[in-house]
């Protein structure tokens, strides 16, 4: 199959010194729903809007970093394996999301568990179609389709 | 698609509309779900709030999460399906909201949860299904066509060997025995084929 490298995003990070309200806030403005959480240069877990919730509103202080909820390590795979090895890492891992690292282990993005289930689901629509325009093009009269077949 | 009644995939978990913000996040914690019914007192569904609610609604903007009822950061009226549509209306309507999750109802009360993950898991197992099938449909007829082929070539021996033994001399006897190899040969090789 196809290399991930059409799912890849740009990383959103947040450090993990950031605080959960502030860390909310940034999915809110970014659309996500995760966010790798860096330390200096270095990314080293990706925390969830669940993961902020839970710990916000049961230790019913917002005011405490990302560093307390996110998931360590970080997983991530290579920029260069294909989507069934991504997605084999996301199942055994139990994650939706993936960081993605570049040939020197730097985080160059992070691809989604939706975002290829979308792509994929894309695809079955168009074959789909070109089933559904077989059988259409099966059920018109033989000599209909040779004359349409020499126009084309 | 499936035509039959829509099953609630999921147990839908409710709480009361006056429960806390943290009461229902602990509940979401210990149900291991990401998405209450909210109920009225009637026990109808007034509202729906998620994970993700709670963290844009009261994580990012933080509010007294003991005293604030979870009907204050709902979403609410709540569409719901009935429990007779089909899997493909469910998702019709998910797309036409823009929605992940949908409760079940029956005489206006939720008795399930039907979410884009349930169904995704659902088509994906169809689909999984559909592909063995048609793998193994192919690898059927790959078997036939190539049994088919045997047998003509088995037939086609068999006849040639037939007038030469009406002929029958020590040449044709000679030869018979070495054509018996080839074929048994043949039926080796489509055994071993028919066990892959």
């Amino acid at each position: 199959m196809h290399s991930i490298s059409q799912f890849i995003h740009d990383p959103r990070t947040v450090d993990e010194d950031t605080s959960l309200t502030e860390a909310a806030r940034c999915m809110e403005r970014w659309h996500v729903g995760a966010l790798v959480v860096t330390r200096g240069d270095e990314a080293v877990g990706m925390v969830t809007d669940r993961d902020l919730m839970l710990h916000g509103i049961l230790t019913a202080d917002c005011g405490v970093t990302v560093r307390e909820c996110m998931s360590v390590p970080l997983i991530a795979v290579s920029e260069t394996v294909s989507v069934h090895q991504a997605v084999e890492t996301m199942r055994i891992n139990g994650v939706r999301r993936l960081g993605v690292r570049g040939a020197s282990g730097e985080l160059i993005g992070v691809v989604s568990a939706d975002e290829i289930w979308s792509e994929i689901g894309t695809a079955m629509g168009h074959l789909a179609k070109a089933i559904q325009k077989e059988f259409a093009a099966e059920k018109e009269p033989s000599s209909l389709r040779k004359t349409r077949l020499s126009q084309e | 698609m499936s035509k039959k009644k829509l099953e609630p995939l999921d147990e839908v978990i409710s709480v009361p509309h006056d429960a806390s913000i943290y009461e229902a996040a602990e509940r979401m914690k210990r149900e291991a779900v990401g998405c209450l019914v909210v109920e009225s007192d009637e026990h109808l569904p007034i509202g729906i709030v998620t994970d993700r609610d709670l963290t844009l609604r009261v994580v990012a903007w933080p509010v007294d999460v003991k005293a604030t009822p979870i009907s204050q950061v709902m979403s609410s009226p709540v569409e719901c399906v009935l429990e007779d549509e089909d899997r493909s209306g469910a998702l019709n309507r998910m797309c036409a909201l823009g929605v992940r999750r949908i409760p079940i109802t029956r005489d206006g009360r939720a008795i399930g949860l039907v979410s884009l993950d349930d169904l995704t898991e659902r088509l994906s197992a169809d689909m999984g299904s559909l592909s063995l099938g048609t793998a193994g449909k192919l690898a059927r007829a790959r078997r036939s066509e190539h049994r088919e082929e045997i047998a003509r070539e088995a037939e086609a021996l068999l006849k040639e060997l037939g007038s030469r033994l009406r002929r029958a001399n020590w040449y044709t006897r000679k030869h018979f025995l070495a054509e018996l190899d080839e074929v048994r040969e043949k039926v080796d090789k489509a055994l071993k084929g028919k066990a892959l």
